[in-house]
C-alpha cells in the first residue's frame, strides 16, 4: 500500500518523471486486456517487481491514474506465466493515461486508445410525423451504437420559434429508459403536466400549446459507450396540434388483404399514427387454429399503418388480427382506456387485455 | 482492495456461483446481511449473501467530501464518466454501500470503510434472483429485431419479509409494482399491481411509483408511495394483491416541476417522521401523526380542494439532497451538491430531526 510522507508535489513528480526515463529499459510495455472492445485488464513484467512474494503484490504495487498523491484503482492482483496482471472492478476508460507504482515509483506505464474501430452513431427520432398532438406523451430515439446513458437532457432540447428553451418539458427519470443495448430511449413528456386536473397541469399547463412550432434539438456532443460523439447533431421541427383524447379503435383499420398461394404482405392502415415500439411489440396474427403465423412487422407511413410479410404463403381462410390493449397512439391513449380517463363518462369500449379484427383470404 | 467475503449459511434457496447482473439501478437491505440489487437492464431482483452480519447498534457518521471524485478515482476514471445510482446502509452492521454506473456501461458496488472505499466482490458468493419481467412466453418467437420492452427499477424496498420493487416500463406509462416474498422461489407467486391515480374524482390514470417507503400508521401497513408527477399517495399493504386494481389516496401534491427522489422513516422520541429529498424542492419532513390525523379522510374520495390542502410538511433547509438513507433510528445521511459546485456524502447533525 502507498506510504504518505511529506513531500512537495513538484519534487515528487520530478522524481517520477526522473525514474520513469531511466528504469527497465529492456522491458516490455505494459499488455491491455481486451474483451468486448473494453480495457479489463493490464498484464506487465513479474520482474518489475523483485523480492515480494505473490501473496503481497496489492501491499506493494498499485495502479493509479497520475493523480497525486496516488490513489490506488480498486482491483485484483495475480501472477500467470511470469507477469502481474491486474483485473480493475470496472474497465480502464477509454483515452487515460495510467500509472503503475511500486513503493512511490513509476514502473511502468500506459495509456487505453480511444475508439478507432466503432463507427460515430446516428440517429432516428420517433414518432416520424411532422404534426403532433398537443398532450403527447413520448418519443423515442433509436440510436446505431449503444449510447451513454443518464445524460439525456443534457444534450436534448425543445426551442420554440423563437429560438427559446422550454424547460421542464420532459421527465427528468434516473435510471432512464433505456433499451438493454442502450440504443433506444424512451422520453416521456411530463405526465404530471398532461394530465388534467393535477397540480403541475393546472400551474405550468400543457408542455406543448396547440399552434406552436417546435423544434427538438440533439447535441452531437452525445457519446457512445466507446466515447464517439453524434456523427452530426439532429433536430425535428413539427407542429403543435389539437389534444387527442380518442382511444385508437381497430375496427377503424383498413386492410389490404393478400390472396391465397402469393407472399404478398398484409397492409394495414391505422388512420392515425400509433406508438413506433408499442406497433412492433403488441400485434399478433393468428389462423384459423390460433397458430401464430410468422412473419416480420414493417412500420410505414410515418407509423399510420404496417405491412405484415409473412414467411409462407398464405392459405385460403380465416384469419384474425390480435392486439394487446396496451398499444398506444401518441397520446398514451391505448385501445381499452384513454390516458386521462374521465370518470364522470361512460367508457367508449369494454377493458379487455386484446382485441381482435377477422379478415379472410381468398 | 477486494473486500473479503466471510461465508455465512447461505438463506434458502441460495446457490454459490457469480451473478449475471448487468446493471445496478437500486439497492435495499434485507435482513443477515442479505443486499438485493435491481437490475433494469436484466429485469431482475439478485439477493447476494454479502457476509456483512455483525451487529452494531449505532452508525458512525461520516463526512466525506467531494465523494463522486473519490468514486472516480477509486475505479480509474474521470469523473464525468460516473454516475452514482443508489446508496443503501446495512442495517445489521450500519455499513454504506453504493451503485455505480459508468459511461461505458460497466457497474460497480462499493462499501464504505471509514474513509475508503472497497470493492464489494459478486464473484463466487451466494445468491438467489428473481425475474420481475412478464414476458409472454410466446413473444419472441414470431418476429424478430423488435423493440425490447423494458422494466426499469425506480426503487426496491424490503419490508415484512417481501421485496417490493416499482419499475416503470419503456412502453407505457404505467405502474409495475410488485411484492415479492423472499426467500425467492420457483412459482411465480409475486403480485402484480396496476395502480391508480384519482385526481380530483373527475380523472383517472396509470402512473408509476418513482419512490417508496412502508410503515405503519395506526397500527395498519401501508405502502406510502411517491409518484413521477404527484407525491404523495398511501396503500394499505393488506389491498396489495396479485391481478386487483388498487387506488391510492393522494394526501399531498408538493408542488409541480419537481420528482421525489428518496423516503425514508426516523425517529425522535418516540416520534416518527418521514423525510424525503426532491430533484428541485428541499427535503421535506412530514409527520406520522399528521399521516395518521388524516386517517378518516383517506377512506372518503379525494376532495376539490384535496391537493392545496394536502398533509402539512416541513421544508429543511437542505437542498439538492440527491441521495438520503437512514443510517440508524436517529442519523441519516446525504448525498448532497453543495453550493461550490462538490458533491459531499455526510451525516447531518441530529437537530435535523
Amino acid at each position: 500500500m502507498f506510504v504518505k510522507q511529506p513531500r512537495s508535489h513538484l519534487l515528487w513528480v520530478l522524481s517520477v518523471l526522473l525514474f520513469s526515463f531511466c528504469s527497465n529499459p529492456n522491458n516490455e510495455p505494459p499488455e491491455i486486456g481486451w474483451e468486448n472492445n473494453r480495457a479489463v485488464s493490464v498484464s506487465f513484467s513479474r520482474s518489475l517487481v523483485k523480492g515480494v512474494s505473490d501473496d503481497s503484490l496489492s501491499q506493494y504495487i498499485q495502479v493509479s491514474l497520475g493523480d497525486f498523491p496516488p490513489n490506488p484503482i480498486l482491483g485484483e492482483f495475480s501472477t500467470i506465466d511470469g507477469k502481474i496482471n491486474f483485473i480493475p472492478v470496472v474497465p480502464f476508460t477509454r483515452g487515460m493515461h495510467y500509472h503503475i507504482i511500486a513503493e512511490e515509483k513509476i514502473i511502468a506505464e500506459f495509456t487505453v486508445p480511444a475508439d478507432t474501430e466503432s463507427k460515430n452513431p446516428n440517429l432516428t427520432i420517433f414518432p416520424s410525423q411532422d404534426t403532433l398532438p398537443e398532450n403527447i406523451l413520448k418519443m423515442y430515439l433509436v440510436f446505431t451504437e449503444p449510447m451513454v446513458e443518464g445524460q439525456s437532457l443534457l444534450h436534448i432540447h425543445l426551442l420554440n420559434n423563437n429560438g427559446d428553451t422550454l424547460s421542464g418539458t420532459f421527465l427528468d427519470l434516473q435510471p432512464e429508459l433505456w433499451n438493454e443495448k442502450s440504443t433506444t430511449l424512451t422520453l416521456w413528456l411530463d405526465p404530471g403536466r398532461i394530465k388534467r386536473d393535477l397540480i403541475p397541469n393546472k400551474i405550468l399547463g400543457n408542455p406543448l400549446t396547440k399552434g406552436e412550432t417546435l423544434m427538438l434539438h440533439v447535441s452531437e456532443n452525445w457519446k457512445s459507450k466507446t466515447g464517439l460523439k453524434l456523427n452530426r447533431h439532429y433536430s425535428k421541427t413539427f407542429f403543435v396540434d389539437s389534444r387527442d383524447e380518442q382511444i385508437p379503435s381497430i375496427n377503424l383499420w383498413t386492410l389490404s388483404i393478400p390472396t391465397s398461394t402469393t407472399t404478398s404482405p398484409l397492409v394495414i392502415n391505422f388512420s392515425e399514427p400509433l406508438d413506433f415500439s408499442l406497433t412492433l411489440n403488441t400485434l399478433q396474427l393468428l389462423d384459423e387454429n390460433e397458430k401464430v403465423v410468422l412473419g416480420k412487422i414493417e412500420l410505414t407511413d410515418e407509423e399510420k399503418g404496417i405491412v405484415f410479410l409473412p414467411l409462407n404463403p398464405w392459405k385460403k381462410g380465416n384469419y384474425k388480427i390480435k392486439v394487446e390493449s396496451r398499444l398506444e397512439d401518441l397520446a398514451g391513449n391505448n385501445l381499452s382506456r384513454p390516458f386521462d380517463k374521465d370518470l364522470k363518462k361512460k367508457a367508449a369500449v369494454e377493458e379487455k387485455d386484446f382485441y381482435e379484427r377477422a379478415f379472410v383470404v381468398e | 482492495m477486494m473486500a473479503s467475503t466471510k461465508r455465512a449459511a447461505a438463506p434458502q434457496g441460495f446457490t454459490n456461483g457469480t451473478p449475471e447482473i448487468k446493471s445496478i439501478s437500486a439497492l435495499a437491505f434485507g435482513s443477515d446481511g442479505v443486499l438485493f440489487i435491481g437490475d433494469s437492464k436484466s429485469a431482475s431482483v439478485f439477493a447476494i449473501a454479502t457476509g456483512d452480519n455483525q451487529n452494531n447498534e449505532k452508525g458512525t457518521a461520516i463526512e466525506l467530501k467531494k465523494f463522486d471524485l473519490k468514486v472516480a478515482s477509486a475505479l480509474g476514471t474521470a469523473v464525468e464518466n460516473i454516475s452514482i445510482q443508489d446508496i443503501a446502509v446495512n442495517p445489521v452492521s450500519k455499513k454504506i454501500y453504493c451503485a455505480v454506473q459508468l459511461n461505458d456501461g460497466s457497474s460497480a458496488l462499493l462499501r464504505i470503510e471509514g474513509e475508503n472505499l472497497v470493492a464489494v466482490n459478486l464473484k463466487n458468493v451466494d445468491y438467489s434472483f428473481v425475474s420481475i419481467n412478464n414476458v409472454p412466453a410466446e413473444d419472441a418467437k414470431d418476429q424478430r429485431g423488435r423493440p425490447t420492452r423494458v422494466s426499469s427499477v425506480t426503487d426496491l424496498g424490503f419490508y415484512n419479509g417481501k421485496v417490493l420493487v416499482s419499475g416503470l416500463s419503456n412502453q407505457e406509462f404505467s405502474s409495475t409494482f410488485r411484492s415479492i416474498p423472499f426467500p425467492f422461489t420457483k412459482q411465480q407467486d409475486q403480485s402484480s399491481l396496476e395502480i391508480y391515480h384519482a385526481a380530483h374524482k373527475q380523472y383517472e390514470t396509470a402512473s408509476p411509483i418513482r419512490t417508496f417507503t412502508a410503515s405503519e400508521i395506526n397500527g395498519k401497513k401501508y405502502l406510502i408511495a411517491s409518484y413521477t408527477c404527484t407525491p404523495l399517495v398511501l396503500f394499505p399493504l393488506e389491498d396489495l394483491k396479485p391481478g386487483t386494481h388498487v387506488k391510492g389516496r393522494t394526501v399531498a401534491e408538493m408542488g409541480a416541476g419537481n420528482s421525489p427522489i428518496d423516503m425514508i422513516t426516523m425517529k425522535k422520541n418516540g416520534e416518527s417522521y418521514l423525510f424525503m429529498a426532491n430533484s428541485s424542492r428541499p427535503v421535506f419532513k412530514v409527520k406520522y401523526k399528521s399521516l395518521e390525523n388524516f386517517q378518516g379522510s383517506l377512506t372518503t374520495p379525494v376532495e376539490e380542494n384535496f391537493a392545496t390542502a394536502g398533509v402539512d410538511f416541513i421544508s429543511l433547509p437542505m437542498t439538492n439532497v440527491v441521495q438520503l438513507e437512514k443510517l440508524d433510528d436517529t442519523k441519516f445521511i446525504v448525498l448532497q451538491r453543495k453550493s461550490n459546485g462538490d458533491l459531499d456524502l455526510w451525516t447531518p447533525g441530529e437537530w435535523f430531526l
